[in-house]
C-alpha cells in the first residue's frame, strides 16, 4: 500500500506536474519553437524549418535522400549496413548520377528528415536550378553562401544548408528578366 | 579527422569532468540526507511526499530494502501496462491512437521500468501524449531513481560495520528524484526547447509543402522527456528514430548537451560513491579503469567510421548531417558504454568494427560508465571478481575496504555476471535457428549475427538502443525481449543489495601491509583487464562470426 501511494505521488509530480509546467513555460517564452518552427509563407504554413520535404522537380534543391521517403509519421532510416546489397547498390547508383554531389547525396539519412545539405551537394545542383529558374548561377551560387552555416562556435555540427529555407530565399529571388518565379 | 572533430571531443570531455565533480558532490550529500542549502527549498516536498505516502524515514535491512524496491517496480510495471494498452480511452490522445497490443504493451512497460527503453513502437505514430508523459516520462525519473539507490545502499554496507541496515527505499528514491533528476531536468527541458525540440499538447498541424504537398507535423510533450531520457540513461524516444530526430534533437548545441548528459550522472556517481564512502581515491580509481576501457575503444569507433568503406571512404548512410561523422560515432560509443541507448545515427549502418565496439560494450554489463547506478554496482561486482582473483595470485583472502569478500558475495556476484552473458548467447543461438527469429532479421550474411547479438544485449544489458532493421514487434520476440529485459535488471540488483547487506554486517579489518590496495595502479590495470578478458573469452567466437567477419568480407568487397 504504501508503495501504491508512493507511486502515485511521484506519477503525479514526474508525469504530470513536471511535463506541464514545462509545457506552461515553453508556451511563454518559445512558442515557436515548441510548435515545430513553423515557416509561413503569404500567411500559409508551409512547412518546419527543421523538417526535410520533398523535393523533386529541377527548380528546387534536393534534401538528402529519405529511407522512409519524407513522411512524418513516422519517420525511419534504411538500418542498411556496408555490407548489404541492396543499400550499397543504391549508393552506387546515386554516386555514379552524381559524383560531384558528396557523400550526403549518396547516402539515406538517420531520421529520413534531415533537414541539411552539404554546401558541396548545394553547390553541385546549383545549375539546374538556375536554368530551371532563368536565374544566373552566380545568383544562385551566392544565395548558398548567404545560406551556409558553420560548426557553433567553431566546436560542433558540420557546415551546412538548410534546403527548406535555401528554397523559400530562390522563391524571393528576382530572375535575369526581373521577375520572381 | 578535421581539427574541430578534435576540438569537439576535447570540450566534451573536459566540460563533462568539470561538472561531474561538483555533481558527485551534491549526488553524495543528497542520498545522505543533507541536501545543500540552495537547495533547501524544496524539503518540503521531500516531506510532503513522504508524508502522503506514508513513510518513515527509518533504516531497513538488506531483505527488507529489496522487497520494497521490488514491489514499487512491479507496481510501475503494472500501472504502466494499463496506461498503454487502455490509452484510447484515456485523455490528452489528439490523434486518437488505440491502446497497444498485449505483447508491444507488455514489453514497452518492461523496457521502461528496467531502464532499457527498447522501442518495438514508434512513439510519433503510436502514443498518445499520456502515455508518453504519464506513463513513459514518469518511469525514466523511478527508473533512473532506483539504479541510484542501490548505489546507496552498496556504500552503505561498504562503509558501515557491523550493521545490516542499509537505509530506506523510499527515502532513497524520493530524495534523487526532487534534489538532483527533477531540478536538472527542469533546466535542461528548457534549454532544449529553446532549441527547437518541441514541446506542445496541440494537434498534429498539417502544412502544405512547396511542392503543394500535405506534410504532416507531429508534435508533443517531447522535451521534458527528453532531458530525463539523457540524464537517467534511459534513451526511449519520444520519436522513433530518437536523437537523430530534427525535432528531438534539432541542433549541434542540443547535441552536445544530451551527450553530456548522457555520460554525466554515470560519471558524477563515481565521484559521489568515493565521497560516501570517505574514500575519494577508491572514486578516483575506477573512473580511471572506465576511462583505460573507454578511450581505446572510442579510438577504434572513430577510426573505423572515418576510414569508412574502400571504395568512397566514410559514408553518411544513417547520420545526420549537422551531427557528421565524429559527433555521431562519439554518441555511438557513450551511449553504449553507458546503456542510455538513445540513438543520433542509425547503429545497424555503422562500418562493422564501430558496431564490434557498441556491442561489446554492451556484453561486458556496461561498467564503462554505464547506466545511473547499474554502470557502477556492475563495476563493483567486476571488483569482488578482480579482488577474489587477486586473492587466489597471492594466497590471501580478499577484502574491499577492510570487509572480508567471502564464498557468499563471489558466488552473488558471478551469477550477475554470468547469467545475462548465457542469456545473451543462449537467446542468440536460439534466435538463429528459430523461424521467429530468423523471419525478423533484415541482412544476411554476418551482419544477420550481429543483428541478432546486438539485439539481445542490448535487451539483457537494458540498453535500448538497436541495429534496427530487426522487425521486433511481433508477439514471440516482445515476450522474449521482455523478458530478456526483466532478467538482465534485476538479476543484477538483487546480488549487489544482497553483497552490500551482508558486507554491512561483516567487521571492518584495518589495512595492514599486505592488504591489496583498491586505489592504486595494479588495482586499476587489473580491473580493466579482468573486464576485457571476461568479455572476451565469453563472446569471442561470436564476436568473430558477427563483426569481425563482416569487417573482412567488407574490405574484400563482398555484399549479401
Amino acid at each position: 500500500m504504501k508503495m501504491l501511494k508512493l507511486l502515485l505521488i511521484l506519477t503525479f509530480l514526474c508525469g504530470i506536474v513536471y511535463p506541464l509546467s514545462i509545457t506552461l513555460i515553453s508556451s511563454v517564452f518559445f512558442e515557436d519553437k515548441a510548435q515545430g518552427s513553423i515557416v509561413y509563407r503569404n500567411g500559409q504554413a508551409a512547412g518546419s524549418r527543421l523538417l526535410a520535404q520533398k523535393f523533386e522537380t529541377p527548380a528546387f534543391f534536393h534534401s538528402r535522400p529519405s529511407a522512409s521517403d519524407y513522411a512524418t509519421l513516422s519517420s525511419g532510416a534504411s538500418q542498411s549496413s556496408p555490407t548489404q546489397k541492396v543499400g550499397m547498390e543504391k549508393i552506387r547508383r546515386r554516386k555514379a548520377a552524381h559524383p560531384e554531389s558528396g557523400v550526403d547525396a549518396w547516402t539515406e539519412s538517420g531520421s529520413g528528415l534531415d533537414p541539411h545539405i552539404s554546401p558541396q551537394n548545394a553547390f553541385s545542383q546549383a545549375k539546374r536550378v538556375a536554368a530551371a529558374r532563368g536565374l544566373n548561377i552566380d545568383q544562385v551560387k551566392n544565395i548558398i553562401i548567404q545560406k551556409t552555416e558553420g560548426a557553433t562556435f567553431g566546436i560542433w555540427g558540420q557546415a551546412r544548408v538548410n534546403v527548406l529555407e535555401l528554397n523559400l530565399s530562390l522563391l524571393d529571388s528576382k530572375g535575369l528578366d526581373g521577375f520572381t518565379r | 579527422m578535421p581539427r574541430n572533430d578534435v576540438l569537439t571531443l576535447l570540450v566534451y570531455f573536459i566540460t563533462l569532468i568539470s561538472l561531474s565533480i561538483p555533481l558527485g558532490y551534491l549526488i553524495s550529500q543528497v542520498l545522505q540526507g543533507k541536501p545543500p542549502a540552495y537547495l533547501k527549498w524544496l524539503i518540503p516536498v521531500e516531506n510532503l511526499v513522504l508524508k502522503f505516502s506514508g513513510t518513515i524515514d527509518q533504516e531497513q535491512k538488506a531483505r527488507s530494502y529489496l522487497k520494497d524496491l521490488l514491489l514499487f517496480n512491479l507496481m510501475g510495471f503494472l500501472f504502466l501496462f494499463v496506461i498503454l494498452v487502455t490509452q484510447g480511452a484515456l485523455p490528452l490522445n489528439p490523434q486518437n491512437y488505440p491502446g497497444l497490443t498485449w505483447h508491444l504493451a507488455f514489453n514497452t512497460a518492461m523496457s521502461f521500468v528496467t531502464n532499457t527503453n527498447w522501442q518495438a513502437y514508434s512513439g510519433e505514430a503510436s502514443l498518445s501524449n499520456f502515455s508518453q508523459m504519464v506513463g513513459l516520462t514518469t518511469q525514466n525519473f523511478l527508473s533512473a531513481a532506483t539504479g541510484l539507490a542501490v548505489i546507496a545502499v552498496l556504500a552503505r554496507g561498504l562503509s558501515r560495520k557491523m550493521d545490516g541496515r542499509v537505509g530506506n527505499f523510499a527515502t532513497d528514491l524520493v530524495r534523487s528524484i526532487i534534489y538532483i533528476f527533477l531540478p536538472l531536468s527542469f533546466v535542461f527541458s528548457l534549454l532544449f526547447v529553446s532549441q527547437g525540440v518541441v514541446q506542445s499538447l496541440a494537434d498534429f498541424k498539417i502544412v502544405t509543402t512547396l511542392e503543394g504537398a500535405e506534410q504532416i507535423i507531429p508534435t508533443g510533450a517531447a522535451a521534458s522527456q527528453i532531458a530525463i531520457k539523457q540524464l537517467g540513461t534511459n534513451g526511449g524516444g519520444f520519436f522513433g528514430v530518437n536523437s537523430a530526430h530534427p525535432f528531438e534533437n534539432p541542433t549541434p548545441f542540443t547535441n552536445f548537451l544530451q551527450l553530456l548528459l548522457i555520460l554525466l550522472l554515470p560519471v558524477s556517481q563515481v565521484f559521489a560513491f568515493g565521497k560516501m564512502l570517505n574514500r575519494p581515491r577508491q572514486g578516483y580509481a575506477i573512473l580511471f579503469s572506465m576511462f583505460l576501457l573507454f578511450i581505446p575503444l572510442l579510438g577504434l569507433a572513430l577510426y573505423s567510421e572515418h576510414t569508412g568503406i574502400p571504395e568512397m571512404g566514410a559514408l553518411l548512410e544513417g547520420k545526420e548531417l549537422r551531427f557528421g561523422v565524429t559527433e555521431s560515432t562519439l554518441w555511438g560509443v557513450a551511449t553504449s558504454a553507458a546503456s542510455n541507448g538513445s540513438v543520433n545515427s542509425m547503429h545497424s549502418s555503422f562500418t562493422p568494427m564501430a558496431g564490434l565496439v557498441f556491442i561489446f560494450q554492451m556484453i561486458t554489463g556496461e561498467v564503462i560508465f554505464g547506466g545511473v547506478g547499474s554502470g557502477l554496482y556492475g563495476m563493483a561486482l567486476y571488483i569482488v571478481i578482480t579482488l577474489f582473483l587477486a586473492g587466489l595470485m597471492v594466497g590471501r583472502s580478499p577484502e574491499w575496504l577492510g570487509k572480508k569478500i567471502e564464498a557468499y558475495e563471489i558466488k552473488l556476484a558471478l551469477y550477475a555476471l554470468l547469467i545475462p552473458g548465457a542469456l545473451i548467447l543462449v537467446g542468440v543461438c536460439l534466435a538463429a535457428v528459430m523461424p521467429w527469429g530468423l523471419s525478423s532479421l533484415s541482412h544476411g550474411g554476418p551482419h544477420g549475427l550481429s543483428e541478432l547479438l546486438y539485439n539481445f544485449a542490448s535487451t539483457v544489458g537494458n540498453n535500448g538502443s538497436a541495429f534496427g532493421g530487426f522487425a521486433a514487434n511481433t508477439p514471440i520476440i516482445n515476450s522474449i525481449f521482455g523478458l530478456c529485459m526483466l532478467i538482465g535488471r534485476f538479476i543484477v540488483i538483487i546480488p549487489v543489495i544482497l553483497i552490500a547487506g551482508s558486507l554491512g554486517n561483516k567487521k571492518t579489518t584495518p589495512a595492514s601491509a599486505g592488504t591489496f590496495p583498491t586505489d592504486g595502479v595494479i588495482f586499476i590495470v587489473l580491473l580493466s583487464g579482468v573486464v576485457v578478458i571476461f568479455g572476451a573469452l565469453t563472446f569471442f567466437p561470436v564476436l568473430a562470426l558477427g563483426p569481425i567477419a563482416e569487417h573482412l568480407l567488407m574490405l574484400a568487397g563482398q555484399t549479401f
